[in-house]
């Protein structure tokens, strides 16, 4: 079941990644909570700490003006009002940061009600015996009473029963913050130990089931690997046998060639042969319609004879071994044109020649083609004055394209389809003479070198062939 | 011997040996020319054997005009058993044929030919080969003492 291996592989995926993953995130999400209950706690056993630090401040005001208010009435020295005054001074704000550090407690609204109102009575009596002793009245007796000290005395219990209690909190918060943090350590370990062993199990699994999974793969890939040899052996066994019937073939067809070459040739020769004959030994017996008909007859075998020729070469440019070594089109095309003028040193021909053009592929099959196109630019420059031939090469999207040009009578462009198929000739045999294989063997020899002929051409105003050539196949 | 060494010619179709031999005579060309017309009879006629025994004495042709394809023995086996007898190694021999396989050139100049020449289907071309190979080969071209015999 190849088709569902990805969704299973997902699906692996999923629970060896995912569910890991998540479960850390909120163990993470768990311990922040923790630890954030852990810090508050801190905050709050800080918090009372503060508070204990306040009452104490508050209380020691207090002493100092009540110790600063004895000392004066009793010298009568001003020096022993000013820690008096200045206690004075402070206790407002030291009562209101103590009021401060309280917030949030559950008894505070109580206690501070109380402490204030204790504080101003005090404060109302400490005036009543500045006054009294400023105006020289009875001041000592009031301090005799001893109405000061149950003030002060109840200020200080209720200062107490809240040190008390704020102390007995502090402690309590301590205690509550060791416990959340040793929670948290315990917790966060266990939780650690947990996550890590469901790792381990989950990857020990997912292990288990990869190696599986791996050794179905290795089995499902070495049976292909053996199908695939199998059906490499097939076709090897396949290409060996059409190989062998290919070859059979070629032989075949090459002994077909050889006798058309042996044996359509000798009748050939013998009509030609007896026709001269008869010419010579029976001449003056012979009608002059005999004579024109033995003529006939004589070019006949003739023209049958360059058929025979141009179709051997034709099935041979087919057939042959391509060679592969660096040939000078250049010189080549210099050596076909020089033939072409010894064969008719009477025409009048400008050819240009773009020297030092170079090919890979089979010299005997490259003199062939350039035969051929520079034969027919030759052939169909024959009725024009000023006859023009060129061969030179143009680079078109990097590749070298080769290109024989002549200013002759051209071809009408519809029929540019059959140009390069045997036996399809652009014009009358009675105008040009040619057996109409040339450009058939001419794009044989371009295709044997994986190349690409086409032609373009204006009736009455020249043809122009432009092939590549790559290095021949072998 | 008395008079000019002969020409053998083998070649199996009599067209071409009408052929042949009226281009020789049109050529200029007078050595008797004697026609075997397969492959087993020439080499009989060049070792003087079977129905050329008689010949045991005569002296080799001076040319031997030989086609390929022939029935029996074909011509490069004709070829390869004249090159390889001492008596008949440096006998001048012409491959004439029709063939313009590059196979049968390189075949027949591995086995020793003096020359190649394909029979043109022109009559009037095939009567100038002729007169060119008659010129050089019975006229200009100077053989080995005693044809190679030993």
């Amino acid at each position: 079941m190849p088709e569902t291996e990805p969704r299973r592989f997902r699906h692996l995926l999923l629970r060896a990644v995912l569910l890991p993953l998540g479960l850390l995130l909120l163990l993470a999400g768990i311990l922040m909570g923790a630890v954030g209950g852990l810090i508050q706690a801190q905050e709050e056993a800080r918090h009372s700490q503060e508070a204990l630090t306040r009452l104490e401040r508050v209380r020691q005001l207090l002493i100092d003006r009540e110790t600063g208010l004895r000392g004066y009435l009793l010298t009568g020295k001003p020096a022993f009002l000013a820690p008096y005054q200045s206690a004075g001074q402070m206790l407002p704000s030291a009562v209101e940061a103590l009021e401060h550090s309280l917030a949030g407690e559950p008894e505070q609204r109580a206690w501070m009600k109380a402490l204030r109102e204790r504080w101003r009575d005090w404060e109302r009596f400490a005036d009543e015996e500045l006054s009294l002793f400023h105006q020289g009245g009875d001041w000592l007796a009031v301090v005799r009473s001893g109405a000061g000290k149950i003030r002060m005395d109840a200020i200080r219990a209720t200062l107490d029963a809240v040190l008390a209690e704020t102390r007995q909190r502090a402690t309590l918060r301590g205690l509550e913050a060791e416990r959340a943090g040793r929670t948290v350590l315990v917790a966060g370990g266990l939780w650690t130990l947990a996550v890590g062993l469901l790792l381990a199990w989950f990857s020990r699994r997912q292990l288990i089931l990869l190696a599986r999974e791996y050794g179905a793969s290795l089995a499902r890939v070495s049976a292909q690997a053996d199908a695939l040899r199998a059906s490499e052996a097939r076709l090897e066994s396949r290409v060996a046998q059409r190989t062998h019937e290919l070859t059979a073939a070629n032989k075949e067809l090459e002994s077909f060639s050889y006798s058309v070459s042996h044996d359509l040739r000798s009748p050939l020769r013998a009509i030609d042969g007896f026709a001269q004959a008869l010419l010579e030994d029976e001449r003056p017996r012979l009608s002059p319609e005999g004579l024109r008909l033995l003529s006939r007859l004589q070019a006949a075998a003739t023209r049958m004879g360059q058929l025979i020729d141009d179709l051997l070469q034709l099935s041979r440019v087919t057939r042959a071994e391509v060679q592969r070594e660096t040939v000078d089109l250049s010189a080549l095309a210099t050596s076909v044109l020089h033939e072409l003028r010894q064969r008719e040193p009477a025409r009048d021909v400008t050819c240009t020649l773009q020297p030092g053009l170079l090919a890979r592929g089979d010299p005997r099959l490259f003199r062939v083609l350039l035969e051929n196109l520079l034969g027919n630019a030759w052939k169909f420059t024959s009725k024009r004055s000023g006859a023009h031939i060129e061969f030179f090469s143009e680079t078109v999207e990097g590749v070298p394209h080769y290109v024989v040009r002549d200013n002759g009578v051209g071809f009408d462009m519809a029929y540019a389809g059959k140009l390069f198929s045997p036996f399809q000739r652009m014009h009358k045999p009675s105008d040009f003479p040619g057996t109409g294989i040339g450009l058939a063997t001419v794009q044989r020899i371009v295709h044997r070198h994986r190349g690409e002929i086409s032609a373009q051409a204006t009736p009455g105003a020249g043809a122009t062939f432009r092939f590549t050539l790559q290095e021949a196949q072998a | 011997m008395n008079g000019p060494r002969s020409i053998l010619l083998v070649e199996d179709n009599p067209d071409d040996v009408d052929l042949t031999r009226r281009a020789f005579r049109r050529a200029g060309l007078t050595q008797p020319m004697e026609v075997v017309e397969d492959g087993v009879e020439a080499l009989d006629y060049l070792f003087a054997r079977g129905a050329h025994a008689h010949r045991a004495g005569e002296p080799l042709p001076a040319l031997v005009l030989l086609d390929l394809k022939l029935p029996r023995l074909d011509g490069h086996e004709v070829l390869r058993q004249i090159r390889a007898d001492a008596r008949t190694r440096f006998l001048p021999v012409v491959i004439l044929t029709s063939s313009d396989e590059e196979k049968d050139l390189v075949e027949s100049y591995s086995h020793g030919c003096n020359s190649y020449v394909r029979k043109p289907v022109s009559y009037n071309e095939f009567v100038e080969a002729a007169r060119q190979l008659g010129v050089y080969w019975l006229v200009l071209n100077r053989a080995p003492p005693a044809g190679g015999r030993a």
